[in-house]
């Protein structure tokens, strides 16, 4: 297992530099003209050329790379075109966006793979035709216009979440925040790093859980989930500051969720119903066990292997997607960063927020093989015999 | 060789060849019997259709009942009513801010619409084919370096991609040119890696080895076992790409960069410019395109399931 992850942290490395390294050439390449030409208007050749040597754009474009990867290597990111290094407007941009990601994918992820499991056991019908439509025009949704349906019938129209409208982050409650020393962003991490604890514990301690919940109706043990999650946050001391983070953004959460919930719910319900037909499905239903533990054990845990590798594939998308819909909910995070900088030509904060999506990916990528390694037994020998 | 030998061979040739089209015939039959079997598949089917229609439906109409001057994509104006204007007679879906009828707009859009798609789902299949094949046919160092060169464009996030390319080139460009990008970043990406999964396990299954065992040489191989059996789950992720780019497309275009063209994303980017100048928001030039956008999509995606259950032999009992 050791190897097996070592491997992977090499091969996943060798694929950032490369990804990196095609993202620095096609932008530099293919933008027109670089940081310095947008004050052309105002300034003569000379100062120009002064501006240009300052930020180092006079240098070849090998060159510059060359800086830029050794800057890398010694665990910089480089400087930002306005002055500012950009490991700096990062730590800004980061947790707000990490923030949304993670909770927006963890509830989406659940909701997704449940509406799935039960619309493809229950197989062609009114209601789960019409769910599975549903499901397609979210997953076909064009989610600018999402984003702006969201903010005009919730946030004009009826008045709930008005916040989001113009900057959210000036709206936060400020007697809770007197409370505590904390920073918005540092509760973000908090919540962020909670529910990544929170999913590991979960996942490892599972199989022992299930011994106590088996009894227990499913909707008993999920409530109790997330008292223990809430609950963790209280006793952490950051809990209505979460609370008051969670009513500020409540509705990009919600767009997003929606945005990325059909995709998830269309391809569990895809192996759902490629499962159902599998042989150890009939003998387990021929054993007489009730229904319900045929569709959860025995068909969903093979259902939802396909989930965890398409979750994947997508992370980039869900990332690129978050950072569009962010610009239309005025959220400080990545998105707001990303677009400005990029028609300002900023590259190196931009191609620092494309090296995090980048490692945020492979680690995410990391973590749901060692998942699917644990879910599937026969991966696990594979691995074992190479 | 003699004049009835050849007449014989000539015959077989013949006989063999029909043998093989009735088969093929049959199997497709089969193959459409399962296809309208599902419901949800044959909605998307209708619903491509009916855009069929809208595209092939506007120049006609441009060249028979619609003055071009009035109706015209991009200079059309009706000097006789205020703009914008709320749905009418003369302009079913109203005008936008600057007089163009939104109807007409939205037929030639389902034309370009109609270009991206099938470029980009031809370019997908053929390079993640090429790709996929190589790798599973060669394995070793050849393998290693394509699939970390698919994992590298995996990470590249495509709409991302797209407003770099159209800062640059968003005045001429084309939906080809357009659907030609998407399908090798979709290609070269996920597609590659999709389908090169299950090119690799075909590679192991024993009629390989047999064939390779009675001599085939590597091409045969490829071509008359290899491709046929991983042709069904490209066409799954053909459809699928044609979804990515038509949301991919109205990206690029709404944040007002791909200006070489009309598409749906360009009408809802300048209905959100006008709600700038003028307060009251214009649901008559937002609401059609993004239903169009997004049933476009969805006819796609609703194709590849009903394609899903026909690659898919186990389905094939019910």
């Amino acid at each position: 297992m050791v190897r097996y992850l070592f491997r992977r942290t090499v091969s996943g490395l060798i694929t950032l530099f490369l990804f990196l390294s095609f993202m620095f050439f096609f932008t530099n390449l293919i933008m027109p003209g670089d940081y310095v030409s947008q004050f052309a208007l105002g300034a003569t050749p000379e100062q120009l050329a002064e501006m240009r040597e300052e930020l180092g754009l006079d240098l070849p474009l090998w060159q510059q790379y060359l800086f830029w990867m050794r800057g890398l290597f010694t665990g910089s990111l480089g400087t930002s075109m306005t002055g500012e290094s950009v490991w700096s407007i990062m730590q800004q941009l980061l947790p707000a966006t990490l923030f949304i990601f993670f909770t927006g994918t963890v509830i989406a992820f659940f909701i997704g793979q449940w509406l799935g499991k039960l619309t493809a056991w229950r197989g062609p019908g009114a209601i789960s035709d019409t769910t599975t439509m549903g499901a397609i025009m979210l997953y076909t949704t064009f989610p600018p216009w999402l984003a702006f349906l969201m903010v005009y019938i919730f946030a004009r129209q009826l008045g709930w979440f008005a916040e989001i409208i113009i900057s959210p982050f000036d709206k936060l409650t400020d007697t809770i925040w007197e409370q505590t020393a904390l920073q918005p962003s540092t509760v973000m991490w908090y919540v962020v790093g909670s529910i990544i604890a929170f999913l590991c514990i979960i996942g490892i301690a599972n199989n022992q859980l299930r011994r106590f919940t088996r009894r227990i109706p499913p909707f008993l043990t999920i409530i109790g989930y997330i008292a223990a999650l809430v609950g963790s946050w209280f006793l952490l001391g950051f809990g209505l500051q979460t609370f008051d983070l969670l009513r500020v953004s409540g509705l990009l959460i919600i767009t997003y969720v929606l945005l990325s919930l059909g995709e998830v719910m269309l391809i569990m319900q895809t192996g759902m119903r490629d499962v159902q037909h599998e042989e150890y499905i009939h003998t387990a239903r021929a054993k007489g066990l009730p229904p319900h533990v045929v569709r959860d054990r025995h068909a969903a845990r093979n259902a939802i292997l396909p989930v965890f590798s398409r979750l994947v594939v997508s992370i980039p998308y869900l990332l690129a997607g978050l950072v569009i819909i962010e610009q239309s909910f005025n959220w400080p995070g990545m998105g707001a960063g990303l677009f400005g900088r990029l028609i300002t030509q900023d590259f190196p904060t931009v191609l620092g927020v494309l090296m995090f999506v980048g490692i945020l990916s492979l680690g995410a990528r990391l973590i749901l093989d060692i998942i699917h390694v644990s879910l599937d037994p026969r991966l696990q020998y594979q691995h074992i015999a190479k | 060789m003699t004049n009835a030998t050849m007449n014989i061979q000539v015959r077989n040739r013949w006989d063999v060849w029909r043998l093989q089209f009735n088969a093929n015939l049959r199997r497709f039959r089969g193959d459409c019997v399962v296809f309208l079997h599902n419901h949800l598949a044959v909605t998307g089917l209708l619903l491509l259709c009916i855009f069929a229609g809208m595209a092939i439906i506007h120049p006609i109409l441009l060249a028979t009942v619609w003055p071009p001057q009035i109706y015209n994509v991009r200079t059309g104006f009706d000097p006789m009513i205020m703009h914008p204007s709320p749905p009418s007679a003369t302009h079913l879906l109203g005008t936008d801010a600057v007089g163009r009828d939104v109807l007409s707009m939205l037929l030639a859009s389902t034309r370009s619409a109609f270009v991206i798609g099938v470029t980009a789902a031809l370019i997908t299949a053929l390079v993640a084919i090429t790709v996929a094949v190589i790798s599973a046919y060669y394995r070793g160092i050849i393998d290693a370096i394509f699939t970390h060169i698919s994992d590298a464009f995996l990470l590249v996030p495509i709409p991302l991609l797209l407003v770099i390319l159209a800062t640059r080139f968003g005045q001429d460009m084309t939906p080809a040119v357009f659907g030609t990008i998407y399908g090798l970043m979709a290609g070269i990406g996920g597609g590659a890696i999709v389908i090169r999964n299950q090119a690799v396990s075909i590679m192991e299954k024993p009629f390989i080895e047999a064939t390779r065992a009675s001599g085939s040489s590597a091409w045969h191989i490829i071509t008359a076992y290899l491709i046929p059996h991983i042709l069904p789950l490209t066409f799954v992720y053909m459809m699928l790409s044609v979804t990515g780019a038509i949301v991919a497309d109205g990206f690029a275009s709404f944040f007002g960069l791909n200006r070489g063209y009309i598409n749906w994303g360009n009408m809802i980017y300048l209905a959100f410019q006008n709600t700038a100048i003028n307060p009251q928001i214009p649901w008559n030039v937002l609401i059609p395109p993004s239903v169009a956008l997004s049933l476009f999509a969805a006819s796609f995606y609703l194709i590849s399931r009903g394609l899903h259950d026909v690659a898919e032999p186990r389905l094939r009992g019910r």
